[in-house]
């Protein structure tokens, strides 16, 4: 890991209407790390991950992303990175194998180093057998594979991954988690990962930072947020600065 | 306590009634009262007041094609009843919500009852509306009293009803035939599109052929159909309860024309009924089920790459030519795209047929009117086509949805590049889909092929103009999550209109020209030229607005 910077933002704010999705966020994620970012539903994770990769503009503030500016280097940025989007929408009537190619030919890439690299990550992650199925036929699990080859078929230098294990199994997010690992330890490249699942995040990132209702309450890595909050694990930490702690109590009394 | 079908029934009045949902309750009732205001004093203030104007001529009409003109209303509602609920239902498959019912131990007759009881309020609202225009000008000319006028309305709901009922028994089986297939969804919205046709098309049909028909059974071919005996039905009360003295001469004429006696066809009406409540309630459990059949998961592997993929790919494969097959691809392999195609060929290869037969009846032609023959084929020809092109090729035929938007623009100028693909990708298959029309419409009308092959230039240049506005606009306003999203039904109504508009107009000036200088080209060249350019416009706007990140 270098310790170059590649994201960096200063005071980032999107403000939507009245709402607050993301207020003055200050960031610095090194090269080559795995950067997690937790927090609950409608937190701004999803609205910080679009500033970055240069799908929507930021209220105020900048940021830069591998040295690339989100206002003036759009497309910089995303020929440097790749993304994995929350709700990503799959074009079923392709198999496998066309829908990869047409995301590298998005990005500028054909022939015959495509076509290797797409029967190297299909094979990799367990679907050489149904490449050539339509994907409209895939389960949701087999579709998020596609999804992270798709994402890093280009050989991004960061990738953003927003809630990328929220519909594998345990096998394959072992997978995937391994995939990160690898390139990130081998290949310099940098992770910026959503996510609910604390453990994976505990297992996977360097760094996490905590995002509640729009702002970055929490920075460091897992163990000392886990050590200075006095918690049992990263999950009781999270639940312990976000809220949402369990009433036993109020457990069955809906039942009244 | 009531049973399940009420909680279904309720859901299905919020799903219909969603649009105005913080006002629902308010909405139907306000509907409901201008609708009876509508139906008591505004229809038969209006038609009363038509039918003083018109004069003679129509009364005419009125009083000796009472039954055949009845048998053409009534029709209209049923079709409307029949054709709509199915159409509408077909644009999404709701197994989901099946699964939801049946785990909670409702049985698939209160499903069947609650399904239809929840759509009664939408389209007894849809019938209040449009059946006092069918039948007020009979009631206002026969003078048909308070009694007659109740019954003519009882049967038309009883008619509307029944048909009700039967387009929710074939939605379900329909429904249930698709649901489970990965490719259902994709079948059902072609479906959706073409059962108009597949319900219109036999009946032109047994029109055209009603005459032979009606000789070779003995009997007049329309009385199999259960519309024919709610409209004769109607028809029966305006003679029985008529306020202008009918003679026993006039009601004889009537009563041949109906041909079966008023009790037999409340007999046959009332029996279809029993009939069709009776199958419901009876298949209501082959219907709702989840197991086997043809609805089994079916995976479509692809096969070779045709000729054409392989030529557009080339041996070099760079990435753009790699977009244009995978577009390519992406859109001839879902069936409601080529459905639709299909569909405005027929329309398109139709509508001059049927001007042509219309003009036959009309005798010798006059060779001043005949000059304006070809135009007025290359104007349908080319309104059809456009209107077809750019509704297939624009909307989802261009982004299926907002979310495959992210992944578009994560790539660098992914925009302006998928936009370029999906456009050649169209004009590629632009061009099959103007060829046989044109040669269609060509070998039919006799054109030799230098009008043959400008038809086709025609043709082919408005599908290209119409399919820049429609991609233009849809790419101005892609944020849509399905079909049924606001955004959708926006950027629909603007390309069609859109369309519509600049290519009327632009039409129309051409035809002011040919009139002084005779020239057909010119025509052509007029109409082609405002599309394509307003075309190039929009569609270069909308790219340029698709290429830029949102600001929330």
């Amino acid at each position: 890991m270098s310790n170059s910077i590649d994201i960096k933002t200063e005071s980032l704010t999107k403000l939507f209407g009245n709402i607050q999705a993301l207020l003055d966020l200050n960031l610095e994620v090194r090269r080559g790390s795995v950067f997690g970012y937790l927090g609950p539903n409608g937190a701004g994770k999803t609205t910080t991950v679009r500033i970055l990769s240069g799908l929507l503009r930021p209220t105020r503030g900048n940021a830069s992303v591998c040295g690339y500016d989100i206002h003036t280097q759009r497309d910089e940025i995303k020929a440097i990175t790749g993304l994995l989007p929350e709700a990503p929408g799959l074009y079923s009537k392709l198999s496998a194998v066309e829908f990869l190619e047409f995301i590298g030919a998005l990005n500028d890439l054909s022939g015959e180093v495509v076509h290797r690299r797409i029967d190297n990550l299909l094979d990799l992650l367990g679907l050489e057998g149904r490449q050539n199925d339509l994907l409209e036929s895939y389960s949701s699990g087999m579709k998020q594979k596609v999804l992270i080859a798709a994402t890093i078929i280009h050989e991004p230098r960061l990738v953003f991954l927003d809630e990328p294990t929220s519909r594998l199994d345990p096998a394959a997010s072992a997978l995937v988690k391994e995939i990160i690992l690898a390139l990130a330890s081998e290949t310099d490249t940098t992770f910026f990962i959503c996510t609910h699942m604390t453990d994976f995040a505990e297992d996977v990132c360097e760094v996490i930072g905590i995002l509640n209702e729009g702002v970055l309450t929490t920075l460091g890595a897992p163990n000392d947020i886990v050590n200075n909050l006095g918690a049992k694990d990263l999950e009781d930490a999270y639940l312990k600065i976000v809220g949402g702690e369990v009433d036993r109590e109020k457990l069955l009394s809906w039942r009244e | 306590m009531r049973g399940h079908w009420f909680a279904i029934a309720k859901a299905e009045y919020y799903v219909a009634t969603s649009r105005f949902r913080r006002f629902r309750l308010q909405a139907t009732i306000a509907l409901a009262v201008f609708g009876i205001i509508w139906a008591l004093y505004i229809v038969p203030a209006i038609v009363s007041s038509i039918l003083q104007g018109i004069g003679t001529e129509v009364e005419i009409l009125l009083r000796y094609s009472l039954p055949q003109m009845m048998r053409t209303a009534v029709l209209f509602v049923w079709i409307m009843v029949l054709i709509y609920p199915i159409s509408y239902a077909l644009q999404e498959i709701r197994i989901g919500q099946w699964e939801i019912m049946l785990s909670n131990n409702v049985s698939t007759r209160d499903m069947m009852m609650g399904t239809f009881l929840g759509r009664i309020p939408t389209y007894g609202l849809l019938i209040l509306f449009m059946a006092p225009i069918a039948i007020c000008p009979f009631a206002l000319f026969f003078h048909v009293s308070i009694i007659g006028q109740s019954i003519m309305y009882l049967v038309i709901v009883f008619v509307a009803l029944s048909t009700l009922l039967l387009s929710n028994l074939i939605t379900t089986a329909i429904q249930a035939k698709l649901g489970e297939s990965s490719r259902g969804d994709d079948i059902a919205k072609a479906l959706g599109m073409v059962v108009a046709i597949v319900v219109l098309l036999p009946m032109y049909g047994i029109m055209y052929f009603a005459g032979p028909l009606s000789e070779v059974m003995g009997m007049s071919v329309w009385l199999l159909f259960p519309f024919t005996w709610g409209a004769d039905l109607i028809s029966w009360s305006v003679i029985l309860f008529n306020g202008v003295n009918l003679t026993q001469n006039d009601i004889n004429l009537f009563s041949q024309i109906i041909g079966i006696n008023v009790n037999v066809e409340l007999l046959l009406l009332l029996g279809f009924t029993v009939l069709v409540i009776g199958f419901a309630f009876v298949s209501a459990d082959r219907l709702f089920t989840f197991a086997g059949g043809a609805r089994t998961e079916k995976i479509v592997t692809v096969g070779k790459e045709n000729f054409i993929i392989r030529t557009i790919r080339g041996s070099s494969s760079t990435p753009s030519r790699v977009l244009l097959a995978i577009t390519l691809k992406d859109f001839s392999r879902k069936v409601q795209n080529i459905t639709r195609l299909m569909y405005g060929i027929v329309l398109a290869i139709l509508m001059p047929i049927i001007f042509q037969y219309s003009m036959s009846g009309v005798g010798e032609i006059p060779p001043e009117i005949l000059r304006f023959v070809m135009p007025i084929i290359i104007l349908m020809l080319g309104m059809v086509m456009a209107m077809i092109g750019g509704f297939t090729f624009g909307g989802i035929g261009f982004l299926e949805s907002k979310d495959q938007l992210w992944i578009i623009k994560s790539a660098p100028r992914g925009a302006m590049k998928y936009t370029k693909a999906r456009l050649l990708e169209s004009f590629i298959m632009a061009f099959p889909i103007s060829l046989i029309p044109a040669i269609g419409v060509s070998i039919i009308f006799g054109f030799n092929i230098l009008d043959a092959l400008s038809i086709l230039g025609f043709t082919y240049l408005t599908v290209c103009g119409a399919t820049l506005f429609s991609i233009g606009i849809t790419a101005n306003n892609p944020n849509y999550e399905n079909q049924k999203s606001s955004a959708f039904y926006v950027n629909t109504f603007a390309s069609i209109f859109g369309v519509m508009i600049i290519y009327m107009f632009s039409f129309f000036s051409g035809f002011g020209f040919m009139i002084t200088t005779g020239s057909t080209p010119l025509i052509m060249l007029i109409s082609i030229g405002p599309l394509l350019i307003i075309g190039i416009i929009v569609c270069y706007l909308g790219v340029y607005r698709m290429s830029k990140p949102d600001s929330g």
